[in-house]
């Protein structure tokens, strides 16, 4: 097996789930959240050579996929337009407080959710976002503080009240 | 760093590795409460987002791999290409300025925000006097007609977002108690018309749309409280 394999496969070991849920939570619908993934990492793979450091991985693959999700958008408008709230409430296991946040983030702008799954989920600082989704710096650090925001307030009206509010 | 500028930091980027964010967060005995807090909301939050994940991904996405192979070897044409993409991408980086300036950063808060835009309720003075407080502008809450008050991250940093009914429409004010400026500024840029003066050790900004006269409402704000 080649060097380039064997870097591959770890890429792949270490970021496939979260890229995964990433996609999800973009197109909400779990095959097409698959085809995103493979269809990144294709391209990731074509394109290994201009990776030059590793720690940068996580961020270069999700620039990708982020690209392919709207290009696929551009060909079509898929017709699931919100996930449907049994798919992801289907973990019997999972705290009231996760499906409660769930059904939150789906009622959270796109614009709001977009860099805080880059956060959370990606692990990239605001920069990263900000340089990802050709925003200024300030507009995300804006974005990410009313998310946190947005979703305690909307948690607090459900009765959850234990992340208390800013003013 | 002081405790309200850390907790303002850590709802935007928790994991921040700024080494004076982190000092902050290992020894401010006051914060420790707060960072457990917002630790548990974050871990929630992950927890929210980590969906399941198809069994096997791993192996079917490197057995779909294994079915492609490259088609450029990484030769004189991906560097051609490169170069390409370089050289216009240079250039820009050359030629934009590297900081936006305080005026356009009041312009794309006002933008970033702009459903507050829209409030028409009246907020409490209550309300009005937390927002001040929680970012250091002590004083008796000075103004009528507030549709909207809170607390922002501007430039990092904890700034008080209020909107009032002007003459032409709502009319934002910014109190930025850390952005000193040494004399007045004007913006006049996208429809919008307005001043940042200097107010206590930081400014504020007060922004309505064109033709608003914002003389006295200048004259209430720094006739009113100013930063502690």
């Amino acid at each position: 097996m080649g060097a380039m394999q064997i870097e591959f496969r770890a890429l792949v070991e270490a970021h496939s789930a979260n890229l995964y849920r990433f996609a999800y939570w973009l197109c909400r619908d779990r095959g097409c959240a698959e085809d995103l993934v493979q269809e990144t990492f294709l391209r990731a793979w074509r394109a290994l050579g201009d990776l030059r450091e590793a720690h940068a991985a996580k961020g270069w693959l999700i620039t990708i996929l982020r690209r392919e999700h709207a290009r696929l958008h551009e060909r079509y408008t898929p017709e699931i337009a919100e996930i449907d709230p049994d798919d992801i409430a289907a973990e019997a296991t999972a705290p009231i407080e996760t499906l409660l946040l769930r059904q939150e983030l789906l009622r959270l702008n796109e614009e709001y959710r977009e860099p805080l799954l880059m956060q959370v989920l990606g692990g990239l600082s605001c920069e990263e976002i900000a340089t990802a989704m050709n925003l200024p710096t300030s507009t995300v650090v804006t974005r990410l503080f009313r998310a946190r925001q947005k979703l305690r307030a909307a948690l607090a009206v459900n009765g959850v009240a234990k992340w208390r509010q800013q003013p | 760093m002081n405790c309200q500028e850390f907790r303002q930091y850590y709802l935007s980027e928790p994991r921040c590795q700024d080494s004076v964010f982190l000092e902050h967060k290992l020894t401010c005995l006051a914060c420790t409460e707060f960072t457990a807090q917002e630790a548990a909301f974050e871990q929630a939050l992950a927890g929210a987002f980590a969906v399941p994940v198809p069994e096997n991904l791993s192996a079917r996405v490197i057995l779909n791999q294994t079915l492609h192979q490259p088609r450029w070897p990484h030769g004189l044409p991906a560097a051609a290409a490169a170069l390409l993409i370089l050289i216009p991408v240079i250039l820009l980086l050359l030629l934009r300025p590297w900081a936006p300036s305080l005026e356009q950063d009041v312009l794309t808060h006002i933008t970033d925000e702009r459903e507050h835009l829209a409030a028409r309720d009246r907020v409490p003075e209550s309300k009005i006097r937390a927002v001040l407080e929680t970012i250091g502008v002590a004083g008796k809450p000075f103004l009528n007609n507030v549709h909207y008050a809170g607390v922002c991250p501007i430039r990092r940093q904890p700034g008080g977002h209020l909107i009032v009914a002007g003459t032409q429409g709502p009319v934002t004010i910014l109190f930025m108690p850390r952005e000193a400026i040494g004399q007045q500024q004007l913006i006049d840029a996208d429809g919008f018309h307005g001043i940042i003066v200097p107010h206590g050790a930081g400014s504020v900004a007060i922004v309505g749309q064109s033709g608003e006269a914002l003389d006295d409402l200048k004259r209430q704000l720094l006739g009113g409280p100013e930063a502690s």
